[in-house]
């Protein structure tokens, strides 16, 4: 899922406070998963800035939808829209994005999105997928090089793993070192003697800004 | 088009080869590069020139090759894939060659959080095994990365590092094998303290052939100071044996300790069956390596 | 009425029969994924046996052999952990050193490693102390075994002290491995997942944190003690369920995001999914109404009977307002603030609080007080600690806002301190 972070709460107050009437929306799918911009955010979130002063002049609604990527939830959010100056999202990037095309108003984002990632215990989240759009994951044992190698290597590891550990940072585990044993583990330590060619960076963000159009589903699309 | 480089023609005449490093200026600052040249010329073969090492912003590698070659010591440019994207590859590879420059060292490159501009974006559009064979294809094949042919293609005599050190064995003995089947013709390895570890290496090495398929250079790192040879030690884990480290500390002339060490490492190396030169790096210490060449009994001629 | 037993233990025939000679049926489950399927009908005893020196775990052993000590001659227990000795052996040796000691003869400690400072044993050091046994902490120690007598020889690092005794009893405490993984499989709660927690002292003998489910580990208790043990828990399974509490907890379905964040944090194991609503759903007879799980649901799903939304009233200016956990600061309360204008609001637990109530409060209070048990008395287990990571983190973010943290008070008292209390308030 996407995974976000509460921006820095005097970031926050800095682009909302010469508003006067700021409304909250929160959404309820994977930032309530990972905690960032759930309801239980939102409304905590509201309560601290009405103890701001420099929210003294501010006043805070909050609502509550269940996603801000799918348009027809947003209105549940229209009527308290309409009524502000400003809408502070705590949606992911799409949703504050989605959010800022519905109304003509700042839409202004409370999270940092950081990444796709799983769950991997209450409360700590992990890098895992770079929406790369070319997964090679059938060739790694399951391990992402692109996603969890620093340097995205695909014939990897490079000559700074050491102990497992990738060399900018000794909590960060070398993902070739992964790849490694979990082939060992699967009995294909054959697949890392495959040379892997240099990737088409097009199909990934490099490439531009990217669609999916389903003819099969759409009747607008031939 | 000349013929092949000199360190090319070193190794396949039989003999040892003998490379030192020159690392560029943090400036526009040409002098020193030929100081450091004209330090090495004569003494060395060939003399690798680093690329933005450690991810701090340095004279270009193919820049300072060319000044080195200007005062007659030749170049084994360095090229990371932190930094360029394959087009920006290519296109240096071409220049480069027609600045006169024949050896190349392709690396992955340090990560840019370990330099001073952290912030900076993470190219690596192809790693060092996909830029090795990049570089081969356009020696055997006259062929881009495209596809494209074209002719005049660089011919570069191709090199890349390993390291006897790290872990696990089994990988990087993978590593090494898909680096020399994309096209490297020779390896220099990281820096060689522990001579037993480095033997069994070799041993492997030489049980899969690869000594046959590629020159290999061990690498001596010369250390000046106890503190330089600590600060190896932290910083790449490099694995120093404790005697070694002794021997530094309680000398009276750092100095002379780091010379005779690595005047041992030298002589027990040279007699491993399988390696085919030393890579010496003498640390911000340029000025050592003309007495240790000629105390370990080596030349460049 | 049936009874499942889960487990290995040389004691099972003896607890069977028991059990049935009270009027129960056995059943045995096979693997912990049975026994984790059989605990949804019928109440489960877990058995374990882990192995522990005799003199520790059974006291009229522990009597003989003290009595079979020469004039002098000291007990010595030794205890040999690698990393930190565990919290739950600490208690089991202390009450025999104490006991040994207080017979008159000489006690040593001898510990490699231990922490210092641990909640509840704090109290046992000083009393082994106070009868007069001597710990050390060592970094080295040789023994030299011949005929019954160990010669110790060991260092502190600084002085080296040399013992001799037949009685050297042998701390280590071999777990019951298969027993961790049926705790696991019927989720109660763990020390660090390598020991279940039994410890507490809410707990009467065999409870775990999850109603229904006993733990037994015969290689511990005496055999007399398993009997009264057994008695009482079919004393209990033999009555009426309680009568429903009012405050048990609820997961509104449709604003659950099936995180399963409530599910893993529950102390008692009351929540499990409900495939059809693809939500979370409350088991209740074994939900205590802590409020842990609605605290920390991110969605906003979980409600607790009888409780609302912490309603703060507006307060004036000077006024301070504590949030009493109601098996402690609550009742300390009365007395505390009978000469202190505070408003009181009572939670079940201290980790029902949520950030957001302490910053609404802020906003009407000048003084916000968190009052809960200590630590290792919350009979949630974690609740207290959740309480003082949320004060941290609203106390963090205020300062941030120009807002005094100074103004949020956190402290742990007992139900019979009502002094802490006061002053925490009056501060």
């Amino acid at each position: 899922m996407i995974v976000a972070e509460l921006k820095p709460i005097e970031e926050i107050i800095s682009t909302i406070e010469s508003y006067e009437r700021v409304l909250i929306a929160s959404c309820g799918t994977c930032v309530t998963v990972c905690m960032a911009g759930g309801e239980k955010e939102a409304r905590e979130l509201a309560s601290l800035l009405r103890l701001s002063p420099s929210m003294e002049n501010t006043e805070i609604r909050v609502v509550n939808l269940q996603r801000q990527c799918d348009r027809e939830f947003f209105e549940a959010a229209d009527e308290d829209a309409a009524w502000a100056d400003a809408v502070l999202s705590m949606g992911c990037g799409a949703g504050v994005q989605f959010m800022a095309e519905r109304y003509s108003k700042p839409v202004i984002p409370a999270l940092n999105t950081r990444f796709i990632g799983v769950n991997r215990d209450v409360g700590y989240w992990t890098e895992v997928c770079q929406g790369c759009g070319d997964c090679v994951l059938e060739k790694t044992g399951g391990i992402c090089p692109v996603a969890r190698c620093s340097k995205s290597i695909f014939n990897g590891p490079c000559g700074g793993s050491s102990g497992g550990k990738c060399e900018i940072n000794p909590d960060t585990d070398c993902a070739w070192q992964l790849i490694y044993d979990r082939l060992k583990t699967l009995g294909r330590l054959d697949r890392l003697y495959e040379t892997i060619p240099p990737r088409d960076w097009s199909l990934s963000r490099d490439g531009g800004p990217r669609r999916i159009r389903r003819s099969d589903v759409s009747t607008e699309v031939k | 088009m000349a013929g092949i480089s000199r360190l090319q023609s070193v190794f396949e005449s039989g003999g040892f080869a003998v490379t030192a490093e020159i690392g560029p200026p943090m400036s526009a600052n040409a002098s020193h590069v030929e100081k450091t040249a004209d330090i090495l010329k004569g003494i060395v073969h060939a003399a690798n020139v680093t690329d933005n090492q450690t991810s701090i912003v340095r004279m270009s590698s193919i820049a300072a090759s060319c000044i080195a070659q200007s005062r007659g010591v030749e170049a084994v440019m360095q090229m990371t894939c932190r930094d360029r994207n394959r087009i920006a590859i290519q296109s240096d590879l071409l220049g480069a060659y027609a600045l006169g420059i024949r050896n190349l060292l392709c690396l992955s490159g340090d990560h840019q959080s370990l330099g001073n501009q952290p912030q900076s974006k993470n190219v690596y559009d192809i790693d060092s095994i996909q830029l090795i064979k990049a570089v081969a294809d356009m020696k055997n094949e006259g062929v881009f990365m495209s596809g494209k042919k074209s002719k005049n293609m660089p011919k570069f005599f191709i090199g890349a590092t390993a390291n006897p050190f790290a872990d696990p064995f089994e990988l990087q003995m993978i590593r090494l094998r898909k680096k020399i089947d994309a096209g490297a013709r020779f390896i220099q390895t990281q820096a060689v303290y522990d001579i037993g570890r480095f033997e069994a290496w070799m041993k492997e090495v030489r049980r899969l052939g690869l000594h046959e398929k590629a020159y290999i250079q061990a690498g001596i790192l010369v250390n000046k100071s106890v503190k330089s040879i600590e600060m190896t030690r932290k910083v790449s884990g490099m694995q120093i044996p404790d005697d070694i480290v002794e021997r530094m500390r309680n000398s009276d002339d750092a100095e002379r300790e780091g010379v005779l060490i690595s005047l041992e490492l030298i002589d027990k190396i040279r007699k491993i069956e399988g390696v085919r030169g030393i890579h010496i790096m003498a640390v911000g210490w340029e000025s050592i390596v003309p007495s240790i060449v000629k105390e370990a009994g080596l030349s460049a001629d | 009425m049936t009874i499942v037993l889960a487990g290995k233990s040389p004691q099972k025939a003896r607890v069977e029969e028991i059990l049935r000679s009270e009027g129960f049926e056995c059943v045995t489950a096979a693997s912990p994924r049975d026994a984790k399927e059989l605990s949804r009908d019928f109440p489960v005893i877990l058995l374990g046996n882990s192995a522990v020196d005799l003199f520790l775990s059974d006291d009229v052993f522990a009597f003989r052999k003290i009595s079979g000590l020469g004039a002098g001659e000291p007990a010595v227990f030794l205890l040999d952990y690698g990393s930190d000795t565990p919290d739950y052996v600490l208690p089991l040796v202390l009450r025999r050193a104490v006991s040994t000691a207080l017979s008159k003869r000489p006690v040593f400690i001898l510990a490699r490693s231990v922490r210092s400072g641990i909640p509840g044993v704090e109290k046992l050091y000083f009393d082994a102390r106070n009868a007069g046994a001597a710990i050390i902490k060592y970094e080295e120690l040789s023994i030299q075994r011949s005929d019954d007598i160990c010669e110790i020889s060991v260092s502190d690092g600084i002085y080296r002290y040399t013992l001799g005794t037949p009685l050297l009893v042998d701390c280590a405490i071999e777990e019951d491995k298969e027993a961790i993984e049926y705790a696991k499989a019927l989720r109660i709660h763990t020390y660090g997942s390598n020991r279940i927690n039994e410890d507490r002292w809410f707990l009467s003998p065999g409870r775990t944190s999850r109603r229904g489910v006993y733990f037994l580990d015969t290689g511990l208790i005496v055999s007399d003690r398993l009997k009264d043990t057994i008695f009482s828990i079919a004393d209990e399974l033999r009555r009426s369920p309680d009568a429903q509490q009012e405050t048990r907890a609820h997961v509104d379905a449709s604003k659950c995001a099936f995180c399963y964040t409530c599910f893993r944090v529950c102390p008692h194991a009351a929540l499990e999914p409900d495939g059809s609503a693809a939500a979370m759903k409350v088991i209740q007879p074994l939900c205590t109404g802590c409020g842990i799980c609605a605290a920390v649901c991110p969605a906003k799903a979980i409600g607790l009977h009888g409780i609302g939304h912490i309603g703060i009233e507006p307060g004036s200016a000077g006024k301070t307002l504590a949030f009493c956990c109601e098996n402690s600061a609550a009742i300390a309360a009365d007395t505390a603030f009978r000469d202190i204008d505070a408003d009181i609001v009572r939670i079940p637990c201290g980790g029902s609080l949520d950030g957001e109530s302490i910053a609404a409060a802020l906003k009407t209070y000048s003084r916000v007080i968190v009052a809960v048990c200590a630590d290792e008395a919350c009979r949630h287990f974690d609740g207290s600690v959740r309480s003082m990571k949320q004060v941290e983190k609203i106390k963090q973010a205020v300062g941030k806002l120009g807002v005094d943290p100074g103004r949020i008070g956190f402290v742990r008292v007992s139900h019979a301190a009502p002094a802490v209390l006061r002053d925490a308030a009056g501060r």
